[in-house]
């Protein structure tokens, strides 16, 4: 008897794996025509480039302090590139949110979606899981850029733990914003205003912004200030809070928690013309 | 020309244009403000210097691309392309009529910048001193430099559809803005560097040029130089186009 009655569910939550892969597998099929998974890896590349060309103008000057025995290797290479390197996860994140829902509002794709039996705050977290692992393919290449950069000058051994941090940790304290910018990209069509408001984003991160240190356009500068051990990141001026590791991982647990479900909500809510 | 100006006046979204024009230089200048610190004309400057790095750098380029997409937004939207050229106006005048509205808007937001800041100065307590020259020609300066970002963030909005794409080659052109204008070599050569580097207040200090804080040779091949050449690509890319929606 028992096993009768559990046969339907067991059959339902079976379909319900089945969609989970078909949603994943469908955002797949869906992003690869696009500009997303070039830009994943060339934007990691023109960040590193950018610090080979800094090195080839300016090597001499920067070198100093290190062949001095003032700074590690490893500082020399994260203090030229760090700023650059959360603006531009910033202005990334802004990016993929935005072209990961390009096409579902460009072609009315929402319409056709919804029409079929799939749950809509599902295609939500999955949209946002996607976001978060082409970011997280980026951020790892930008530790690989730091490393080819290291053994290309002779910064001295490669320290993997910095190296590792400086892949995670910005990564992790930039998906609050991703997820704001998804639930701006999914919430409005005129994908102008998600955008816009993503290129405001590197302005509370440049110095002086007294923004409480726990928004998403803050926490990355947190987080790539513990990455570099110490004000490398700030402005002219900036009052740090230090936030620790553990806070800046908390932090952003607390508001992607939010978001997503803000956004996941919002998606399963709305009513699609 | 003039018609086709107003039409295409007519179909910018205004309360879109308007936010981004005034609360984007706004928050650039808010954000910074720092009260009770000096007073005077060097303070003056000198808070304006830190205003435009946050300003122009990247926001101000970045929001010429935005606006650049925005122009194209009303035919990329529902096939108003092949509806407005079927009408009989030339391409040339279509395209023409969309950059002199992309570089007005451009106008407004650069003024909008100046204005938010010489009011957050005078509240915040800056004085008096106002360096109004300085900051008239960092404005205008600034104007002229991001033209031809202008003109090459409208060739490619004009034929791209997606906001994204455009945006994207706008911020891995306006990145390395900010190393560049640090080089003495690479500095004037740059073009996306150029909003920075001319909005300084410090640039007619360090060029010695009165003439648009830009060294002459900056001026005439790079940014008028960048702005006929990406004019010119963007012109014959749309005359040339295949319209198919």
């Amino acid at each position: 008897m028992s096993r009768l009655a559990s046969a339907p569910r067991a059959v339902a939550s079976a379909s319900a794996r089945a969609s989970a892969i078909g949603l994943i597998a469908a955002d797949w099929r869906r992003m690869r025509g696009t500009w997303i998974l070039p830009l994943t890896v060339l934007g990691p590349l023109g960040v590193t480039l950018l610090g080979v060309i800094l090195f080839l103008l300016r090597g001499e000057y920067m070198l100093k302090p290190f062949l001095a025995g003032e700074v590690s290797g490893w500082r020399v290479a994260i203090d030229q590139l760090g700023m650059v390197h959360i603006f531009a996860l910033g202005l990334g994140a802004a990016l993929i949110a935005s072209m990961i829902v390009d096409v579902e509002h460009r072609s009315d794709i929402w319409k056709q979606l919804f029409g079929m039996p799939v749950s809509r705050a599902k295609t939500y977290v999955v949209k946002f899981a996607w976001a978060a692992v082409l970011l997280a393919v980026s951020s790892a290449l930008m530790s690989v850029g730091y490393a080819a950069i290291m053994v290309w000058q002779d910064l001295g051994p490669l320290p993997w733990a910095d190296l590792a941090r400086a892949a995670w940790l910005p990564w992790v304290a930039a998906l609050p914003l991703l997820a704001l910018q998804l639930l701006l990209s999914t919430a409005i069509k005129n994908q102008a205003v998600p955008l816009a408001a993503g290129i405001v984003a590197p302005m509370f991160g440049m110095g002086m912004s007294r923004i409480p240190a726990w928004m998403p356009w803050r926490l990355m500068t947190e987080a790539m200030t513990s990455v570099a051990g110490g004000a490398a990141a700030g402005g002219p001026g900036e009052a740090l809070t230090w936030y620790s590791q553990s806070q800046v991982v908390s932090a952003s647990g607390l508001s992607i928690l939010v978001l997503v479900t803000l956004g996941a909500a919002m998606l399963a809510h709305r009513e699609i013309r | 020309m003039l018609r086709m100006l107003k039409v295409e006046l007519m179909k910018m979204q205004w309360w879109l244009v308007g936010l981004l024009a005034i609360g984007g230089p706004a928050l650039a200048v808010l954000l910074g403000v720092n009260p009770g610190a000096e007073t005077g004309a060097e303070a003056w400057k000198l808070a304006y210097g830190y205003a435009t790095v946050r300003y122009s750098w990247l926001f101000y380029p970045l929001l010429a691309g935005v606006f650049a997409a925005l122009v194209c937004r009303p035919e990329h939207v529902g096939g108003g392309w092949k509806q407005l050229l079927a009408l009989p106006v030339s391409r040339t005048t279509v395209y023409g009529a969309k950059l002199v509205t992309l570089a007005g808007i451009l106008a407004v937001t650069n003024l909008a910048f100046g204005a938010v800041f010489v009011a957050a100065g005078m509240v915040s307590g800056l004085g008096a001193g106002v360096p109004w020259s300085v900051i008239g020609m960092s404005m205008l300066a600034g104007w002229v430099a991001v033209l031809p970002l202008a003109a090459v963030q409208l060739w490619v909005s004009s034929r791209w559809k997606s906001f994204g794409a455009a945006l994207a080659l706008n911020v891995c052109l306006t990145l390395p803005a900010i190393f560049a204008a640090q080089s003495h070599e690479f500095g004037p050569w740059y073009p996306w560097a150029q909003p920075l580097l001319a909005m300084s207040p410090f640039a007619s200090d360090q060029t010695g040029s009165t003439a648009l804080n830009v060294a002459p040779m900056t001026l005439w091949v790079v940014i008028v130089g960048g702005f006929v050449v990406s004019l010119i690509g963007g012109l014959v890319t749309f005359a040339r186009a295949d319209v198919r929606q």
